[in-house]
């Protein structure tokens, strides 16, 4: 099979992939959500500790880390290109045709770009140690106050884990059709950009008819076995909260802590380093 | 030579913890006009195999040569993979991950066109092809290749691979699924291409007593290696150790294994129906004629000395039965 990039599952044993994936969920959302408040370098600085010790803990290989980054990589080139070349804001530094580079721009392109490179690296700590399986029972545990309002909570996580599931089924299955086309002597690499997507045609079919049949048949499976989403089911694995995930939830807080401090106590620690620096010398 | 495979080692996901060794050390020589059945347990890397003899996985390690093309880890000279892909045909398992044409015309097409080959002869090679494979032309060139049985997809799915008129042709479960007449029908479809058109032919496949009623040569792979690649009346004589494998040994020899329990040896050559009749016939043909009034059957056969009686149907079905009520074919 072929290597799966962005943010596969990466079974191993370590303090993150046995937290509870609610916890986990809960966390990453928090730390998303305040990536977005870091005003200063030197918050950032801690943010790639913070990020870097919790791989570290997760036993994720940089190898695995690269590669989710990998994966956004134009986007953080296009979105710093835009953000230097149109920010008005700010002293001039160059000014040419409709080109105006500021220093305000440069910085604020800078801090873009850490903040989605930390945010994709934050989302995907969370893919890599957490399994499917264990990602929808968590979303759908967290989401179950909404069945008071009637709505069909564990019918979208069954949708959800059916979808999980037949990801890799279905690159298996692509990877199948592709070398049968291939030994049709189809090639995938050669031509230009309409002869590329044109090559791609003998292999979504295949695909597509594979798919429904798929879904066909396990939706036959499904009522054979009078599956209904009944509000009583009970599960293999019970999630609990375990002392990790109470230890987890401090961690978080206190880096959360320090990014408030550091925007609205502090008002951006970038100064008062600058200052430090300064009496020092 | 056809194809020679030396030292050739595949790993699956090298250096991630899904990696898997899926070929280790497999050397092999097929020659021109073998019909080699290669049969495995899942996961024994008999696809994996086939899959580099078509250029379908880069050699990793070691190398692999076709008629003159040389396939080894390096990328340069490059591998000219359509003249590879035109030499051996590969029909995959299941029909469907190729078909994708709006018509079986269309669809058997698509390789002929993609070798580059002139309008008015690929007409003329989908014509032959589905000649080739029993489908009237006529009859089907129309139809859409979804509407089609299974048996029938299976044909569609061979045609649009020998119409690239490949010598060598690899097929992988070419009966999974079908019904015993598919099965048979499929079956004396391979046998007659290898007589006019791919002199030489692969199959991998499952089942032992199928096989062995057609190939010439059986190779056994195991863990990602060749286990035995000696004679057939060779390899069934190592039925625990097949056993060890996942793997059965043929019916016809099983048989001959339980009447030389019980003192009757029809000789070491046993390896598929066929030659336990013919065994059969040599040791009894003379007593036959003279001791049995109720042997009959065109391939009939009694064994007098035993009390199970062994039953070889003329449709080459074999079993063993105490409580046998004469009739045809004991």
């Amino acid at each position: 099979m072929r290597d799966m990039s962005f943010g596969q599952y990466y079974p191993t044993a370590s303090p993150i992939h046995k937290l509870d994936a609610r916890v986990k969920i809960l966390l990453s959302v928090l730390y998303i959500v305040f990536i977005f408040f870091v005003p200063s370098y030197v918050g950032y600085f801690v943010t790639l500790l913070f990020i870097t010790a919790v791989f570290m803990i997760g036993k994720i290989p940089m190898r695995a880390m690269l590669k989710s980054v990998k994966g956004i990589l134009f986007l953080l080139i296009f979105m710093a290109a835009l953000n230097v070349l149109f920010y008005k804001e700010g002293k001039v530094l160059v000014d040419w045709w409709i080109i105006r580079i500021t220093d305000k721009g440069i910085d604020f392109a800078i801090k873009m770009a850490l903040r989605l490179l930390f945010l994709v690296m934050g989302a995907s700590v969370l893919t890599l140690t957490t399994s499917p399986m264990e990602l929808t029972d968590g979303i759908e545990s967290l989401l179950s106050p909404l069945k008071l309002i009637k709505i069909p909570v564990h019918d979208f996580a069954l949708a959800m884990s059916i979808t999980l599931r037949f990801i890799p089924t279905l690159m298996e299955e692509t990877d199948k059709i592709i070398m049968a086309q291939k030994a049709r002597g189809s090639s995938f690499d050669t031509g230009g950009p309409i002869a590329k997507i044109k090559a791609l045609i003998p292999v979504l079919i295949p695909l597509f008819t594979s798919a429904f049949r798929k879904s066909y048949e396990l939706a036959d499976a499904l009522d054979a076995r009078c599956y209904n989403a009944t509000k009583n089911r009970t599960r293999m694995k019970v999630m609990k909260p375990t002392w990790r995930d109470v230890i987890a939830f401090f961690v978080m807080a206190a880096f959360i802590t320090f990014i408030c401090l550091d925007k609205w106590y502090f008002h951006g620690l970038d100064a008062l380093l600058v200052e430090f620096v300064r009496s020092i010398i | 030579m056809s194809i020679t495979v030396k030292n050739l080692s595949f790993t699956y996901s090298r250096k991630t913890p899904y990696e898997k060794a899926a070929l280790k050390d497999v050397d092999l020589v097929v020659n021109d006009g073998d019909f080699v059945g290669i049969i495995g347990h899942t996961g024994s890397g008999k696809s994996t195999f086939l899959q580099h003899i078509n250029g379908l996985i880069r050699v990793e390690e070691g190398e692999i040569e076709v008629f003159d093309i040389r396939m080894t880890n390096k990328r340069r000279p490059k591998v000219d993979l359509k003249r590879l892909r035109s030499e051996v045909g590969m029909v995959f398992q299941y029909p469907e991950y190729q078909l994708f044409e709006e018509s079986v015309e269309k669809d058997i097409a698509f390789g002929a066109k993609n070798l580059g080959m002139a309008k008015e002869k690929i007409s003329d090679a989908v014509k032959e092809a589905m000649e080739m494979v029993g489908l009237d032309y006529e009859t089907y060139r129309k139809r859409s290749p979804f509407d089609l049985s299974g048996g029938e997809k299976r044909r569609v799915a061979i045609a649009g691979v020998i119409v690239m008129k490949p010598k060598i042709l690899i097929l992988d479960e070419p009966t999974a699924g079908l019904d015993p007449e598919g099965k048979n029908s499929i079956l004396t479809l391979i046998t007659r291409l290898k007589e006019n058109f791919c002199p030489t032919i692969i199959v991998v496949s499952h089942d032992i007593d199928e096989i062995t009623r057609y190939a010439t040569r059986i190779v056994v792979f195991d863990g990602g290696k060749i286990a035995y690649d000696v004679p057939m009346s060779e390899l069934f004589e190592k039925e625990d150790e097949l056993r060890k494998m996942g793997l059965e040994i043929p019916l016809a020899v099983r048989v001959r294994n339980r009447l030389r329990e019980r003192g009757i040896d029809l000789g070491k050559d046993v390896v598929n129906v066929e030659t336990l009749i013919g065994a059969a016939i040599k040791r009894y043909a003379l007593k036959d004629s003279k001791t049995n009034e109720n042997s009959g059957g065109p391939n009939g056969v009694i064994c007098g000395e035993v009390q199970e009686r062994v039953c070889i149907e003329s449709d080459n079905s074999v079993y063993i039965d105490a409580g046998f009520e004469g009739g045809d074919g004991i």
